[in-house]
């Protein structure tokens, strides 16, 4: 090794180190800042009970808006794994036509680009108004499965694409068809990586505001009854606390509730993928 | 009585040309053994009799006939479990032992917990393994030996009750205990089903195999009985092969 690529490897760690450290200062700097300021107003009363005050939301809790943030999770998820599943497995295992591929390929990019608040007005547009489903839980849940399909998708097929050949063939090879090879022995397989993706992108979605500000999300309401309830959510709860000066003590109590629920959530997946891996 | 008949078999991968030209009768019953040098067409030939050349986007004109019927008119599913195949590579599920030997068969339709307990069973016999694993049935087979895994995928080609079993080189990553282990159960094998066998060891082929056929640059050189093809080959570029000329 001559001087000057001892240099370039002196420089490259420092550059590493840099980066590392910026990037956990930052982090922590966050966590803790929210923390401290949080943790003050977040107690059982605070999670349990409904808003309360006047304006509404200077006392009392965000119950409703916890309950309404893991409903939207679960109806974005379903919705938008039901469609990247069968997109997957239908672009791995069936598609013959490179060119079919690559459009599907090409509209999967574009839907991960599109700016949430387009997606909103979107949801707003075809849902809520030409749908008449009204602004409600099923809107905005429809509208964050919009949100996440394209992230769920890319990955779901990044594991069927790494999945074992050799055992796929060994399936074919018994004169088992392809549904069930894929059904009974390719899915189940790789159920918690997949189920993890679905997790993760489920955090991503419940963190989401944009989306759901036009298509379903309220200042106020009780928990949801039906699908078609308007609904209170953490993100939205937290924007219009701050965004109309309601309170900043709440804000915070409200932001690090949403932060533990994804850390909850980003937890569970990886211990997923962890133990998917031990298992296989 | 000949189980297969291929009849001028072209088979290549899009430009590529493997086999050409290519006719061969299998005995019903016995061990035929296919040899020849790396590339010259061999793998290719199995995978044509059970129709997964397909699967690895290969395609072949001509006609193959199973018990005198052209296989293309048969569903391929049909196919595929009456003439079973072994990878060279051992390719259990990474699923229980138990679930491996049942995947199959439920997918036909067995759902009587005492005849699938009977299947494995039985299959587990055959090959050998029953003594070994019999208490440890819902073990992940991926934690079995090598050896073992490949007694493993050969009980799994047999529980959909096949005709014919295509083994592709199944020894070449096993050791020599494992080897003569799996020779033994092919030799009992043979007397109930027709095994059709590539191997690049010309030992294993002259020690198994009742005919043994020799492929050279996708086309068959000779095809004999084994006894005859290694003790007096009536082609020249056969006694080279087995001579160690080349290959």
């Amino acid at each position: 090794m001559d001087m000057d690529d001892r240099i370039r490897d002196y420089i490259f760690k420092i550059w590493i180190a840099f980066s590392a450290i910026t990037v956990i200062s930052v982090i922590v700097y966050i966590f803790g800042y929210i923390f401290v300021h949080g943790i003050s107003s977040v107690d059982m009363e605070f999670i349990f009970s409904q808003p309360k005050g006047m304006p509404i939301g200077t006392e009392g809790g965000i119950f409703p808006a916890i309950v309404g943030s893991i409903y939207l999770m679960l109806i974005a998820c379903l919705f938008a794994s039901t469609l990247a599943i069968a997109t997957a497995v239908y672009t791995v295992f069936y598609c013959d036509n490179k060119r079919i591929e690559g459009i599907i390929h090409l509209i999967v990019k574009c839907m991960a680009g599109i700016p949430s608040i387009v997606l909103g007005l979107f949801g707003y547009t075809l849902l809520v108004l030409n749908l008449r489903l009204g602004r409600s839980l099923l809107s905005a849940g429809i509208t964050l499965g919009i949100m996440i399909y394209p992230y769920i998708e890319v990955r779901i097929e990044k594991i069927l694409r790494e999945a074992d050949k050799d055992i796929i063939d060994s399936s074919y090879a018994l004169g088992v068809s392809k549904f069930h090879t894929l059904f009974k022995l390719i899915l189940p397989l790789y159920k918690r990586d997949i189920i993890s993706v679905i997790t993760l992108a489920g955090g991503f979605a419940m963190g989401a505001t944009a989306p759901i500000i036009l298509t379903g999300a309220v200042l106020f309401a009780p928990v949801p009854k039906s699908l078609s309830s308007p609904i209170m959510a953490l993100p939205f709860h937290l924007y219009i606390l701050t965004g109309e000066g309601i309170s900043l003590e709440k804000a915070y109590g409200t932001a690090l509730v949403l932060i533990l629920i994804l850390l909850i959530i980003n937890i569970l997946s990886i211990v997923l993928t962890i133990t998917g891996k031990e298992h296989n | 009585m000949d189980i297969i008949k291929i009849n001028n078999i072209s088979v290549s991968y899009g430009d590529n040309k493997v086999l050409k030209d290519f006719s061969m009768g299998i005995k019903k019953n016995g061990i035929t053994a296919i040899i020849g040098p790396s590339g010259c067409g061999k793998s290719t030939l199995l995978t044509s009799l059970n129709l997964m050349l397909e699967e690895n986007g290969g395609s072949f004109t001509g006609e193959i006939l199973f018990k005198d019927k052209n296989i293309l008119s048969y569903p391929k599913n049909d196919i595929r479990r009456m003439i079973g195949m072994v990878f060279q590579k051992p390719t259990p599920f990474p699923i229980s032992i138990y679930k491996n030997l049942t995947y199959a068969p439920v997918f036909y339709g067995i759902k009587d917990k005492e005849k699938l307990n009977e299947i494995v069973k039985n299959t587990l016999i055959k090959t050998g393994l029953y003594d070994e694993v019999r208490g440890n049935l819902n073990m992940l087979a991926t934690k079995l030996s090598g050896g073992q895994q490949q007694r493993l995928c050969i009980a799994r080609a047999l529980t959909v009750e096949p005709d014919v079993l295509l083994l592709d080189e199944p020894c070449s990553a096993l050791d020599i205990k494992n080897t003569a282990n799996i020779e033994e159960m092919l030799l009992e094998l043979s007397k109930e089903y027709t095994i059709v066998i590539v191997t690049h060891n010309l030992s294993q082929a002259k020690r198994i195999s009742d005919y043994t056929a020799f492929i050279l640059d996708g086309q068959l050189v000779e095809y004999d009985e084994t006894e005859k093809l290694f003790t007096s080959p009536s082609d020249i570029r056969t006694k080279q092969y087995i001579e160690g000329v080349y290959g």
